[in-house]
């Protein structure tokens, strides 16, 4: 107790000698707040580099590992993406808020040109910020981002600096990623020092003639002390600052926790994303719709020129009337600043509301959600691979490029359903009744090997026996005994009797069973099925042998390791 | 937006702050800095979170969880009577995101004691995880091979018992060469790689990469 006592009474001395001034109020909490809300991205930041890899292979990975696999992961990451969004829009308040109140004008002119600077700064972090998951939003917003930058003079130059070269590869994420996490910051952090520093000096701007205008008015008795006596910022204003604070921070939280910052599929330059910048550039993306062709140089480097000069000139727009002792802003600088917001948030709304009206965009963005949700998922199944492919997702890419899913997913096509592929359960099925809807009803094959007729944890054990999966020794034994039993060797080779290939016999027109549903029999399945170690002499006739799986010699060695490692997941996100 | 009851009324200032309010000046200080606090340690919950978070062992993705067997080689390769041989496993690792095929994994030492019989040990010597190796060696007249540990000369029998040290320091090794589990599988010699504990004389499985 007596030490909180002395914390208490150090802390409040501290303010005291220090800031002593006006009246306390909500409005003067919003720098703090500002201030706050950049520390919270420092420190969510730093976080999230400590799980963050800046490499085009690593980076989308290792976001995935922090959104579903790391405690709190996806909270900070969703702290730190709605925060940048809250420093810009409290940059601007902040901004409006010392533009009415005339605080831009001397002796706090520089300090108001060095916030328009850190302004752009902030901008630089909001924009250098959403390229570094390397997801498909910020692969292609910052690809037309940086395509503005392409088109002002001077613009390729920059351009080149950007990317670190003229493609878009691990020189631009290194690049974008430094000037993210150590140049922007440190700058900003610099100037938020000096920043603070002049205001603390000068302390905040007080309208004085609240006692002026009172004589004026002829009041009988002129006030002998100022009519707002000044509190010190120890409690009565910190009291005020900590509320901002916990309200910007319960917003945070809220939106972090019930939204969330989204992550995309991976960056594929391939594919047709719909690339929208963040919110807060929507208005110059919807500026630049208005000027095409030659105007282009309009939308891209004049107007946002004008706008930056003239947010610079403010102090000296007004330097004269301040001279004439006027201290409230000069219409000029109110209503071009006024001005200024109202066209770029009508910009924001006409984009926003254009794009929640489109039903074509909608629908691309509908599908890109389900690819992200899908790229998750099976990234969670099988990894991401050293080439940045989240592996299961290419392998269900090639079965419906390679046209796979034309047959084993099209309803109104009798194939296999191959869900569930290279597990025992879909083995035991498969052994139980091959002729069923899920595998050869329809197909060529169907009435080629039948039923079993095995009871249920017969069909299982000898699955696991064939595909070797893991079961109790005397189911296999049973299945091993099973086996001969059933008569399965009038077809099939004794999948112990040796090596694949080298113990099959030609002679028989089953397939070859050792290793059934392995890697290397599924890969070489998948490669040429008309094989007489497959299928090619299950199916004599030629009409029938035409109807079924066709061999793929152009798959590569690559494809048809995805495909095959797919498959043995289970082929996920396929039709049963 | 100015002055609430809790304050002194700003106009006129009092000359001097009676005691009440100095008593709601320092009660009002006390919520103001044990909210700032409050608002400090919820904004390190996250972070906190995340660095802790290897601490929860969250379970492994579920592409990455298997029954744990692994093949070692074709049966053909091991023959009945010849010395034991040392194969190095490999296996597709998990590494958080990043997947990577045909990693190293370990090695195991296999016997063929008979048509479908195999003895299998880890070459993990249980003293401090170095790898144990075969040393020819003589026995009086007769030649005897032994498994050696070239880091702290632990020696075990061809079946992986403790060999007591004849002369010198003794055996450092706690306990004997760790056996893993093996099976057939069609034509495959197939094995569960575990990692025990290393210099306890209990065999403690630790993990299987």
């Amino acid at each position: 107790m007596a030490l909180g006592r002395q914390v208490l009474d150090g802390v409040s001395g501290f303010f005291e000698r220090r800031v002593q001034a006006h009246p306390p109020s909500f409005a003067k909490s919003l720098g703090v707040g500002l201030l706050f809300a950049f520390g919270l991205q420092i420190i969510t930041g730093v976080t999230l580099g400590a799980t963050y890899a800046p490499t085009t292979t690593d980076a989308w990975g290792s976001l995935y590992i922090l959104e579903t696999r790391t405690l709190f992961g996806s909270f900070v990451r969703g702290l730190h993406h709605f925060g940048a969004s809250a420093v810009v829009i409290l940059s601007v308040l902040h901004m409006t808020q010392v533009v009415v109140s005339g605080a831009y004008q001397r002796p706090r002119s520089r300090n108001w040109i060095l916030g328009v600077v850190m302004l752009f700064l902030v901008l630089g972090l909001a924009l250098t910020g959403y390229l570094l998951p390397w997801d498909q939003h910020g692969y292609w917003s910052t690809r037309v981002a940086v395509g503005i930058i392409g088109e002002a003079p001077m613009g390729g130059l920059l351009q080149t600096l950007l990317l670190g070269g003229d493609s878009y590869g691990n020189a631009t994420l290194s690049r974008f990623f430094a000037l993210h996490t150590y140049v922007l910051p440190g700058a900003l952090a610099l100037l938020t020092l000096f920043h603070v520093g002049s205001y603390l000096k000068h302390g905040p701007r007080v309208r004085e003639p609240a006692a002026g205008k009172a004589a004026v008015a002829g009041d009988p008795t002129p006030p002998t002390v100022p009519a707002r006596t000044s509190l010190p910022y120890f409690p009565y204003q910190l009291v005020r600052d900590v509320v901002v604070m916990l309200l910007i921070f319960a917003t945070l939280a809220a939106l972090a926790l019930l939204v969330g910052a989204r992550l995309e599929a991976p960056a594929d330059p391939a594919s047709d994303f719909e690339a929208r910048p963040e919110w807060y550039f929507l208005f110059l993306y919807q500026l630049l719709q208005f000027f095409e062709g030659p105007l282009v140089l309009v939308g891209t480097t004049i107007l946002p020129a004008l706008a930056a000069l003239f947010l610079i000139a403010i102090p000296f727009i007004d330097r004269k009337r301040r001279e004439r002792g006027q201290s409230s802003p000069s219409p000029l600088v109110r209503f071009g600043f006024l001005g200024l917001l109202t066209i770029v948030g009508g910009l924001t709304t006409y984009a926003i509301v254009n794009d929640a009206t489109d039903e074509r965009f909608q629908k691309s963005r509908e599908r890109s959600n389900e690819l992200a949700a899908r790229a998750i998922a099976l990234a969670d199944l099988g990894g991401v691979d050293g080439l940045g492919r989240v592996v299961l997702l290419k392998g269900l890419e090639l079965y419906h490029d390679k046209g796979c899913a034309s047959c084993h997913e099209d309803p109104k096509v009798a194939a296999p359903r191959l869900k569930g592929y290279g597990t025992v359960e879909r083995g035991a099925a498969f052994i139980a009744n091959p002729d069923s809807e899920r595998f050869f009803k329809g197909t060529p094959f169907e009435g080629e090997m039948p039923a079993s007729g095995l009871a249920p944890e017969d069909n299982l054990a000898l699955a696991a026996w064939l595909m070797h999966k893991e079961a109790p020794a005397d189911r296999i034994d049973r299945a091993r005994k099973l086996f001969i039993s059933q008569d399965c060797t009038i077809c099939h080779n004794d999948p112990e009797a040796g090596v694949r290939h080298k113990a099959y016999d030609p002679k028989l027109p089953g397939p070859d069973l050792e290793g059934w549903q392995s890697y290397e029999w599924t890969r070489g399945l998948l490669r040429d099925a008309t094989h007489p170690s497959y299928f090619g002499d299950v199916l004599t006739d030629a009409a029938k042998l035409s109807k079924a799986m066709p061999p793929y010699p152009d798959l590569t060695p690559d494809e048809l390791d995805l495909l095959t490692t797919w498959l043995l997941a289970g082929a996920p996100e396929s039709k049963l | 937006m100015s002055s609430t009851p809790d304050e002194p009324s700003p106009v006129p200032a009092p000359a001097t702050p009676t005691q009440a309010d100095t008593d709601r000046r320092t009660a009002l200080g006390r919520i103001a800095l044990a909210a700032g606090c409050a608002l400090g340690a919820a904004a390190l919950v996250g972070p906190a979170g995340v660095a802790l978070s290897p601490l929860l062992r969250p379970a492994e993705p579920s592409g990455a969880a298997s029954d744990g067997w692994m093949r070692v080689a074709l049966l053909s390769r091991f023959v009945v009577g010849a010395l034991p041989a040392r194969v190095v496993l490999r296996k597709d690792v998990r590494d958080q995101w990043l997947v990577r095929r045909g990693e190293t994994l370990g090695a195991v030492l296999v016997e063929r004691l008979a048509e479908r019989d195999f003895r299998v040990l880890s070459s993990v010597c249980p003293h401090l995880g170095c790898t144990v190796v075969w040393q020819e060696g003589q026995a009086g007249a007769e030649p005897v091979g032994q498994w050696f540990c070239p880091c702290h000369k632990s020696a075990f029998a061809r079946d992986g018992a403790l060999v007591p040290a004849q002369s010198g320091p003794p055996n450092p090794s706690p306990r004997a060469l760790d056996p893993l589990d093996w099976r057939i599988a069609g034509a495959q010699l197939e094995v569960r790689w575990v990692r025990f504990q290393t210099g306890v004389s209990e065999r403690i499985a630790v993990g299987r990469s």
